[in-house]
């Protein structure tokens, strides 16, 4: 055994009780340190699975996802000790940790480095024993590596936050209530809907009370057109092409809590067409205007949200839709509607159809004031009208440059908003006469003749020269 | 039981080494302490510089004691002395020495070398930056290679070798800032500070008194040599090395990877700041009776070693971000323990 090798294993050997009471506090901090990890990144993930699973009613035992996410916590754990078991300070790690303990100028890593070299110089030895002398009159039983601190605060919390939600997670199955109450939210398709509104139907139909007398829209009730009113609402229904997501909407499944009832808040559009249809003494109207709005009672407005569904899909305007319509018109189930109502359901039907963002016209009835142009640096309203034009003095102000400290711009921001507004437009269509289909198919004719390579005519050499003195006599005479 | 004995011997040949080099230090320290007072550190780490084979750079305001330490460091060595006042038409022959036209003893003519102040083994330039770049430049050879050059004949200068120059950092008008080539020819640059209040009663005593501090030679050339020898067996490890030179990379802005080093720093430390590293610390080791450099020892001359080997732009200096911060700023970044 060489020096070299000596000097290495005494120090290793001086070095191994600080090396296991290293490897003690390597496990114990590995496990303190992935408690206090633990204990904030499992609550956390728990809740946010609860959470998950509340609001999308995904259908998942929530106790089962408890305990996955409990299961991986506690195998990560265990990986985490598994890795701190075996892995075990080296040397230079262990005679650092003493340095830092017992001096600071890293003598016993010194130590070792030396007494691992093959060459060991005289200086060298004399610090190798350096180190071995510290190691020996060291007590090494003072040697107590740092152990981190258990965060007492966040295993607390983080332990309240698993036992409550370990607590919810076996309290909300045995409430049936609550998730029927969260049932509501749920997709549900229109058949289903139209089924248990069928069921529902002699409730509704005591609920909804009739129309008052006074008003001249409602239509008298014709229980010879009801065969022909049940199959055109159908239609409709069916080619409005209601979705199932739509259904959903709480806009149009009447959710909302001024237009819901108690016998309405299930309910869908197509379950919704086939109750109007059944019930011969509910009109069918558009919504009045929001001034009529206040003069109208709690009953037309149930009136008018059982049949908002309905001419929503007329706007769809297919053809079998307008016929079902014009069906039940001739069929007198509907009373023609007014001149007034057409256009508003034109302007909605534009409304929908529009492309968003592109081409909306601002609605005239919400316009405002043009903003004041009267540029200063205090933004305070001038004197001058807010006309957009700065008012009637002589200078005005030029927009984004300030008027006191130069080459400083300020930007003029003028607050803005587009809205989709209410347009109507018209396109009217009318059969080309014979002169005008003829002349229009002689354009196309025309048109088509002359596509395809254009000739340029080049004049010979010739005709080029005379062309040429023309131009320059004509030039000449002319100045 | 061969292992004990040989142990002791080593031991004790070592020891008599180091207890040598302590008592020298420990006598130039006392000497130097009679005539100029206070800054305990200041003096240790000229006399450091001293044994680690470096040149000094002292820097401080008028009225500190510059030249006053110098010369008493001076007066403490047996060893050739000169001073260079260095002034703004000083010329590189002033410094070096120059070739006369003498005659001789039978009437004959002939070119002779007269020497410069340069050629002695302790050499004071006194506000150096008052000197031109040419004057300054003509110190280069000086000061790395130990020797000169006049006209066609190589001179070397008589070992040990120190310089020890002052400047004042306040006055710039009228003065020259030493090029980076110059700067990184010292192996410290020291600020020199304010005394500390209880510190002016003796130092007016002193200067203002009857009685003059008589201050003798304790150490000469010889016996500074034999230390250096020893300075130079002291063992560095590969794990303090590259914490040595991590910390002179971390100084340059291509490599580092600190964010305030990249912004301020137009030039880092060259590998002069390593070898400046490294002797001071072998010196610091020595001194505290250890035979190989820790990290500790490194880090204690990162200051004095790097400060003057940075060059920083505008942005540093208009943001008031100097050497110092930078360099505490990489001490605090680099880890000692690099695996």
């Amino acid at each position: 055994m060489t020096d070299k090798n000596l000097l290495c294993e005494v120090l290793c050997e001086q070095l191994l009780p600080a090396r296991q009471r290293l490897h003690q506090s390597w496990i114990k901090n590995g496990l303190i340190r992935a408690l206090n990890r633990l204990m904030w990144i499992i609550p956390v993930l728990s809740l946010a699975g609860f959470v998950y699973i509340w609001i999308t009613e995904s259908g998942q035992n929530i106790k089962e996802v408890l305990f996955v996410i409990l299961f991986a916590g506690l195998l990560w754990t265990g990986i985490v000790c598994l890795w701190v078991w075996f892995h075990r300070p080296d040397w230079p790690e262990v005679a650092c940790h003493i340095d830092q303990a017992t001096n600071g100028h890293n003598l016993v890593a010194i130590a070792y480095e030396h007494s691992c070299l093959e060459s060991v110089s005289l200086f060298a030895r004399v610090a190798i024993w350096r180190g071995l002398d510290l190691l020996n009159s060291a007590d090494m039983d003072r040697f107590k590596p740092a152990i981190i601190p258990v965060q007492k605060w966040r295993v607390a919390c983080g332990g309240m936050v698993l036992v409550l939600l370990w607590g919810l997670s076996l309290w909300i199955p045995s409430r049936t209530d609550i998730l029927g109450g969260s049932q509501n939210n749920r997709i549900v398709s229109a058949d289903s809907i139209a089924d248990s509104m069928l069921q529902n139907q002699p409730q509704q139909m005591q609920s909804v009370s009739p129309p008052p007398a006074g008003q001249p829209r409602v239509l008298s009730q014709q229980a010879s057109n009801k065969s022909v009113l049940d199959e055109a609402m159908q239609n409709i229904t069916k080619l409005a092409g209601l979705s199932n997501k739509s259904l959903s909407s709480p806009e149009q499944a009447g959710t909302q809590p001024s237009q819901a009832t108690p016998t309405q808040s299930g309910g869908g559009v197509s379950a919704r067409s086939e109750e109007s249809s059944k019930k011969e003494n509910i009109a069918v109207r558009p919504p009045s205007k929001p001034d009529k709005a206040g003069k109208m009672s709690e009953q037309t407005m149930q009136q008018e949200n059982i049949s908002n569904a309905p001419q929503k899909g007329v706007a769809g305007k297919s053809p079998d839709a307008e016929s079902d319509i014009k069906a039940l018109m001739a069929a007198g189930g509907i009373e023609e509607l007014s001149e007034q109502d057409d256009a508003y359901w034109d302007r909605q039907q534009q409304q929908q159809n529009a492309p968003s963002g592109i081409g909306q016209k601002p609605e005239l009835s919400d316009r405002q004031s043009a903003p004041n142009r009267e540029l200063g640096l205090s933004g305070k309203p001038g004197d001058k009208a807010g006309d957009g034009r700065g008012g009637p003095g002589m200078i005005k102000k030029s927009r984004a440059t300030a008027s006191a400290l130069s080459a400083t711009t300020i930007p003029v921001q003028v607050k803005g908003q587009t809205q989709p507004g209410k347009s109507k437009s018209y396109t009217q269509s009318l059969p080309l006469s014979a002169t005008e289909s003829a002349g229009t198919t002689y354009d196309q004719a025309y048109n088509a003749a002359s596509e395809g390579d254009i000739s340029v005519y080049i004049p010979d050499s010739q005709w080029n020269s005379t062309i040429e003195k023309y131009f320059l006599n004509l030039r000449k005479a002319n100045f | 039981m061969q292992q004990p004995i040989d142990m002791k011997q080593e031991l004790q040949s070592v020891t008599a080494l180091m207890n040598e080099f302590q008592r020298a230090f420990q006598a130039l320290r006392n000497e130097v302490r009679k005539n100029f007072v206070g800054q305990e550190t200041l003096v240790d780490d000229v006399l450091t510089a001293l044994f680690a084979e470096g040149h000094v750079l002292l820097e401080g305001v008028p009225g500190l004691g510059k030249t006053l330490l110098a010369r008493t460091l001076a007066a403490s060595l047996q060893l050739s002395y000169e001073r260079i006042q260095c002034t703004p038409d000083l010329m590189p022959a002033d410094i070096l020495g120059c070739m006369t036209f003498e005659e001789t003893d039978h009437g004959a003519h002939k070119l002779a070398y007269r020497q410069g102040p340069v050629v002695a083994n302790f050499v004071l330039v006194d506000e150096i930056n008052r000197a031109t770049p040419k004057t300054q430049s003509a110190l280069l050879e000086a000061m790395q290679e130990g020797q000169i050059t006049v006209g066609t004949r190589t001179i070397p200068l008589p070992q040990p070798n120190i310089f020890i120059a002052t400047q004042n950092p306040v006055e710039q008008e009228g003065t020259y800032p030493l090029p980076e080539a110059q700067l990184d020819r010292f192996l410290v640059k020291l600020k020199v500070h304010y005394p500390k209040p209880q510190e002016y009663h003796r130092i007016i005593q002193q200067t203002t008194g009857v009685q003059e501090p008589q201050i003798g030679a304790v150490l000469d050339g010889e016996r500074i040599l034999s230390i250096r020898k020893t300075i130079r067996q002291v063992e560095v490890t590969e794990r303090v090395l590259n914490y040595a030179i991590n910390l002179v990379v971390a100084s340059q802005p291509q490599n580092s990877t600190l964010d305030l080093v990249r912004s301020h720093v137009i030039l880092g430390a060259s590998p002069r700041g390593v070898q400046a590293l490294v002797k001071t610390a072998k010196v610091r080791a020595l001194l505290d009776g250890r035979t190989s450099v820790s990290c500790r020892d490194i880090r204690d001359g990162a200051y004095s070693a790097l400060r003057h080997r940075m060059m920083l732009n505008f942005s540093a200096v208009s943001s008031k971000v100097t050497q110092d911060s930078i360099i505490e700023a990489i001490l605090d970044k680099v880890p000692e323990v690099m695996d």
